[in-house]
């Protein structure tokens, strides 16, 4: 399972790498708002806490830097302009090198009855691999105990290469045109392709976040940039209070309570310029986290 | 943190699955065992255990007496019910 897993992970690896640079700029982000926060506070200790937190950033760089130098560059071009071309030949390629070496394998070690030459071997592998099992070419008596730890990994192993093949191979994501109707409703239609979940490598669940994020995004209802500046300040607020991913709130309502209150001190304040899509830390007039402009003003005079 | 986490999750749950599926073979691999009188050894019928529930059925080793086929046929259409059931709501 181990070496399954290891494989799957190497193929995702290459194909997902583009995703992996965006997801390390986007730390990046976080541990600069983190620096900005912690420097308007004055607390060293917090930010060594907060940069112990993100240092799987630099393991991500780490991991960017020596794909980048192991997968030739004419490589990544052909990743970037034809992407289901790619990840379906990667696949594909993956798929016959594993089929070629556990035939190999077999025919190193007769494990197959009556001994077979090596296409023999080959045949054996796929039609065990897709359960086909026709019959006609078995495994041998002594090799029961391995067949027994074997077949289950490898039936796995070509279902899984056969859901990326298929994942590839699907159309892409197409743009969809949201209805308006006569009231003004906007409707969502149910017909959304999901199929840019599947793009997602860590993990298989999505929160409701993600759900409603994908949703609104690709229906076009909100622009993607507002849904980034809310989640930039999520995660500031949350890396703060001791949180170290969306996925793992710990904000709760009074935390909330306190946001809203600072929301609403710069609603009203009179000079309009300052209200803009900034997050909450990176405006100069409210560095501290107390919520309360108007006194602070108060304080100042 | 949070990756390292949910990977530890799947780990943990996939972890259970393996364990809890491996159990059930061998048990049911000791009952083959004896019923055919010792004529199948515990390898051979952890064989035909995996051989089946795969779906793959070679047809090298079948229950031959009567008893056996019908606990056979019962057992697989609960066992390979479940399994398929099983797949569908898990993403081990």
């Amino acid at each position: 399972m181990l070496i399954f897993v290891l494989i799957k992970d190497l193929v995702e690896l290459v194909i997902y790498r583009r995703q992996q640079l965006q997801f390390s700029i986007q730390s990046n982000l976080i541990n600069v708002a983190a620096r900005k926060i912690q420097a308007a506070l004055g607390d060293a200790k917090k930010l060594e806490k907060i940069r112990s937190r993100t240092i799987s950033t630099s393991a991500q760089e780490l991991v960017t830097s020596v794909t980048s130098r192991v997968v030739p560059d004419f490589v990544h071009q052909i990743s970037e302009k034809f992407p289901r071309f790619f990840k379906a030949t990667m696949v594909l390629l993956t798929l016959t090198a594993y089929i070629l070496a556990s035939a190999a394998v077999l025919k190193a070690t007769n494990a197959t009855d009556p001994p077979s030459t090596l296409s023999d071997n080959v045949y054996f592998t796929v039609t065990s691999g897709l359960t086909i099992g026709y019959g006609d070419i078995l495994p041998s008596e002594g090799s029961h105990w391995f067949m027994v730890f074997w077949l289950p990994l490898h039936v796995i192993f070509f279902a899984q290469m056969v859901y990326m093949f298929d994942n590839a191979v699907r159309a892409p994501l197409d743009s969809v045109e949201v209805a308006t109707e006569s009231n003004g409703e906007i409707t969502i239609p149910r017909t959304l392709e999901m199929d840019a979940f599947l793009n997602v490598s860590e993990g298989t669940e999505i929160t409701e976040a993600e759900f409603m994020r994908f949703m609104l995004v690709n229906a076009g209802v909100v622009p993607e940039a507002l849904l980034d500046d809310m989640h930039t300040r999520f995660n500031e607020m949350n890396t703060f209070l001791g949180g170290s991913d969306d996925r793992m709130s710990t904000l709760n309502k009074r935390d909330m309570a306190v946001f809203a209150s600072e929301s609403k001190a710069v609603a009203d304040d009179p000079h309009k310029e300052n209200v803009e899509l900034v997050p909450v830390s990176m405006r100069t007039s409210s560095a501290n986290f107390d919520g309360d402009v108007t006194k602070k003003e108060n304080v100042e005079v | 943190m949070a990756a390292i986490a949910l990977e530890l999750r799947h780990l943990r749950r996939g972890l259970f699955d393996l364990f809890v599926t491996v159990a059930f073979l061998v048990i049911v691999a000791t009952v083959y065992h004896y019923e055919s009188g010792s004529k199948w050894s515990y390898g051979t019928s952890l064989y035909f255990m995996v051989v089946s529930l795969l779906g793959i059925g070679f047809g090298d080793v079948v229950p031959r007496t009567e008893d056996l086929r019908l606990f056979t046929t019962l057992f697989r259409f609960v066992c390979n019910t479940a399994d398929v059931c099983h797949a569908n709501t898990s993403s081990f």
